[in-house]
């Protein structure tokens, strides 16, 4: 045993295991609760009683306000969960959800054989959010060498049969656990596992310690038989989420395990037994007898006195808590020695490769020698300087594009994986599958048609909405519609209807489209026509939606979007307008007209950049009288959003100052250019509240163009550009000072700011009126004294 | 300021470059690349809670 290190923070447990019954109705000969060393299940209660359950989830909300954490997982375990019967289960399941704090999701879990699962057990599981994960070794053959009823009787049917039920409830179906027998098919085993349809696969290596090694064929039997099925899955286009196959992977990138089989994450789990007792990780029962007991219970001891137990502690020690030869590895990151039960030997502990150590050494080689690692995006230096000087050309900005397109395919994979991962609910994944597999075939065939429709800037916003669950996936649809219009592909999806309107973003919209209940109707795209199709024959079908194509700005060969249309288009500070007139459009068009003339003319030096990024103008509702409007959304890169000004000037003006925020949200995307400042507020000389670092850079960075147009408005206006560029140099430079001094400033960031001084340095000298000067001087005293105040 | 001459040539990013990258494998990707990437566009993303060992075991 480990002393307990001190100085070590307490990793608060994120995930309970309730052994809610300690039973079991099957007599599986593989199962390490009651065939391997720990026999304590001997002297438990059945069920864990009602007083057990209110001390427990009391436990378990005290641990997550105390911790904050942001959600629980709780497993609902045994023996056998679903002996407890729907009643106690439905009870426990309340308990939980009623006890946690707020702010604290539950995800609710079943581990289950199966057999006992029907529509009552499932009607409580629904009501109460639980998701049922079945065991099952693969195919009958397989299923059958272990798990069978204590006569002898199979019992393959009966789970076939509760998976059967899951299937036709997907949003309780959690997914499949099978134990791996090196005896089985391996490709049996997977393809009866494909065909049940589960959200997610298990493959468990056995229970097994140097003590009580696992059955060995060959050096390498587990490995070579999980390496048959990954080369099949693998060409069968992976028609599954294998865990233990995507945490291989992801570790080999440097990411998170999601599977405590492997990996270098801290355990985070602890188990409360029937009588209310805690245990460290379940799996221990395969080491010696009473290898989990901590001695500690729910109506005594706090989940922060476990945490600092010994034996939990050792589990969470990382690359520091394993054995010489496991630390020396070159596949430690991914492999993590194994599951930690695993490394067991008497005399020497858990100090230990794993017992499965050549399986995981030659799976894990396998994986990472058929995966492809992309390259990581990178800014040239000279680039970096152009932009950090508060410009950029086309040049820069198709730098900062590529990041930006990296990112939608980056979004878009993490919602299509949300969705399934989720299995959020079934309209959810009926309406993103007949998508997302439109999008892959756009992907395939027509890339840049795709990669233009994901570059339309609200195309972002949308899935970052979805992500946080604040808007639809069904949307997904309405792109993959918008992208088989650009490729000139036929098609035929259901979409998403927001507010009476189907958008296909960068394309053009149709009004007057009637909702089904759910909120979709049916798309059909034919020879370049979108319409909805409403069941009726073509040709007698009155006349309904009205297909208005997406409108454009332009001036001396450029042209941006206009857009009043996307629904998603409403991220900005200020509310956005309502679809333009005609007229409002004629007015739009002139002032942009004007406007882009007089950045070619004053300010060419800007226009390249803006030729090359800016691809949306999104008109705002008119602003307050005396006021003007203007905003960009970091999650819209490439628009900016205006109220429409009173002259062409100040279009240009608010244009060339809110691009300069475009940019610099997508360096930062790609950079850090500062550190965490703990929520410090800097002075920022134009504002009347102090600012976080960041906005304080953004600022500053957007007030080089600005003072930069007044610079070279003076010829044409002298008044105000006189005055403006006395006012604004002061206060960029006085900025510039502020961030260079912040001592938050990443070293690239430091570099940044740096050339940001060489741009307003010199206008320093610049000479102005006096009288400009002077009164730029007294306004900035007075506001940094009223500030001070 | 030392720093300033100091800068490499080129400044990595903590983004990958997905261009190339067939949008079905990138679904696929599912580790840290994508992780990595939502961290700096979405603080608060899912993908962001702290890695911690996930309870995997069967009955
Ligand atoms: S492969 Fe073997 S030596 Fe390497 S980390 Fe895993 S158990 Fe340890």
């Amino acid at each position: 045993m480990l002393d307990r290190p001190f100085d070590r923070p307490i990793v608060p447990f994120r995930q309970f295991v309730l052994k809610v019954h300690s039973r079991c109705d099957l007599a599986c000969d593989h199962c390490y609760v009651y065939e391997h060393a720990d026999q304590s299940w001997r002297d438990r209660p059945k069920v864990m009683s009602p007083v057990t359950v209110t001390a427990a989830v009391a436990r378990i909300s005290e641990h997550a306000r105390r911790h904050r954490l942001d959600e629980a997982h709780v497993v609902l375990h045994g023996g056998e969960p679903l002996l407890a019967g729907p009643a106690r289960l439905a009870a426990i399941a309340a308990e939980l959800r009623a006890g946690l704090p707020e702010g604290c999701a539950l995800d609710l879990r079943v581990h289950t054989n199966g057999v006992l699962l029907n529509d009552r057990f499932l009607d409580v599981f629904a009501e109460h959010g639980v998701r049922v994960g079945i065991s099952l070794d693969g195919d009958r053959a397989a299923n059958d060498r272990h798990r069978r009823y204590a006569d002898g009787r199979s019992s393959y049917d009966q789970v076939v049969r509760a998976i059967g039920l899951l299937r036709g409830r997907p949003e309780l179906y959690g997914g499949i656990l099978c134990t791996i027998d090196v005896a089985n098919d391996p490709i049996r085993v997977y393809e009866a596992l494909v065909d049940l349809e589960p959200p997610r696969v298990d493959f468990l290596l056995p229970h097994a310690t140097w003590d009580a090694p696992p059955p060995r064929p060959t050096g390498t039997a587990y490995a070579d038989w999980l390496i048959t099925i990954f080369d099949r899955w693998q060409a069968d286009g992976r028609p599954v989420y294998v865990r233990l196959f995507d945490s291989i992977e992801s570790t080999s990138r440097g990411g998170p395990s999601r599977t405590e089989a492997i990996g270098l994450e801290p355990s985070s789990l602890v188990v409360i037994e029937t009588d209310g007792s805690y245990e460290q990780v379940d799996s221990l029962k395969v080491a010696y007898d009473s290898a989990p007991a901590t001695g500690q219970h729910v109506l005594r001891d706090s989940l922060d006195e476990v945490a600092a137990h010994p034996g939990v502690i050792a589990r969470q020690l990382g690359l520091d808590g394993l054995a010489e030869q496991c630390r020396a590895c070159p596949v430690v990151d991914s492999c993590g020695g194994g599951l930690y039960p695993h490394r067991y030997r008497s005399g020497s502990g858990f100090s230990n490769p794993s017992v499965f150590c050549s399986d995981l050494f030659t799976l894990i080689t396998h994986v990472r020698d058929r995966i492809t690692m992309p390259a990581a995006h990178a800014l040239p230096h000279a680039a970096l300087r152009t932009l950090a000087s508060g410009m950029g050309g086309a040049e820069e900005i198709g730098h900062l594009a590529a990041g930006q397109a990296s990112l939608a395919r980056a979004l878009l994979a993490a919602l299509r994986r949300d969705a399934a991962d989720r299995a959020a609910g079934r309209a959810a994944e009926r309406l993103s599958r007949p998508a997302w597999d439109l999008l892959t075939e756009i992907d395939a065939t027509n890339r840049d048609a795709l990669d233009a429709t994901l570059a339309h800037p609200y195309v972002r916003a949308w899935a970052v909405s979805c992500l946080r669950g604040e808007a639809r996936p069904g949307y997904l649809a309405n792109l993959a519609a918008a992208a088989a219009l650009r490729a000139g592909l036929d098609a035929k999806l259901e979409v998403e209807v927001v507010d009476g309107a189907v958008h296909l973003p960068g394309q053009g919209t149709l009004t007057g489209a009637a909702a089904r209940h759910d909120g979709t109707a049916t798309l059909v795209i034919e020879d370049g026509r979108p319409r909805i199709d409403d069941g009726r024959a073509a040709g007698d079908a009155p006349a309904q939606a009205c297909w208005r194509p997406a409108r454009r700005l332009t001036s001396r060969g450029f042209s941006v979007l206009l857009e009043d249309a996307d629904p998603h288009r409403d991220c900005h500070q200020w509310p956005a307008a309502s679809r333009l007139t005609e007229a409002d459009l004629a007015a739009w068009q002139e002032r942009f007209d004007e406007a882009w003339r007089l950045i070619e003319a004053d300010l060419p030096a800007y226009a390249p950049g803006l030729r090359a990024g800016l691809s949306t103008l999104t008109p705002l509702a008119p602003a307050p009288p005396g006021r003007d409007v203007s905003s960009t959304a970091r999650h819209a890169f490439g628009a900016v959003a205006a109220a429409l000004p009173e002259d062409p000037a100040t279009l240009a003006l608010l244009i060339v100052h809110e691009f300069q925020h475009v940019k610099l949200g997508a360096i930062l995307d790609m950079l850090d250019l500062h550190e965490e400042t703990g929520g410090r507020l800097y002075y920022a000389p134009w504002r009347e509240d102090p600012r976080p670092l960041e906005g304080l850079l953004q600022g500053t960075y957007a007030h080089l163009a600005v003072t930069d147009f007044w610079r070279v408005r003076r010829h044409a206006a002298p008044d105000p550009a006189e005055r403006e560029f006395a006012r604004w140099r002061g206060q960029t430079a006085e900025a510039v000072e502020t961030l260079a001094a912040s001592g938050a400033l990443t070293p690239v960031g430091a570099w940044f700011v740096a050339r940001m001084r060489e741009t307003v340095a010199p206008w320093l000298e610049e000479p102005v009126a006096e009288a400009a000067d002077k009164a730029a001087e007294r306004a900035a005293r007075a506001h940094s004294d009223a500030f001070r105040r | 300021m030392n720093a300033v001459e100091e800068i490499p040539s080129e400044i990595t990013s903590e983004l990958k470059d997905l261009r190339h990258v067939a949008l079905s494998e990138v679904q696929e990707y599912g580790g840290a690349d994508l992780g990595d990437m939502l961290r700096r566009v979405l603080p608060d993303s899912p993908d962001t809670r702290v890695g911690v060992a996930a309870f995997q075991s069967s009955i």
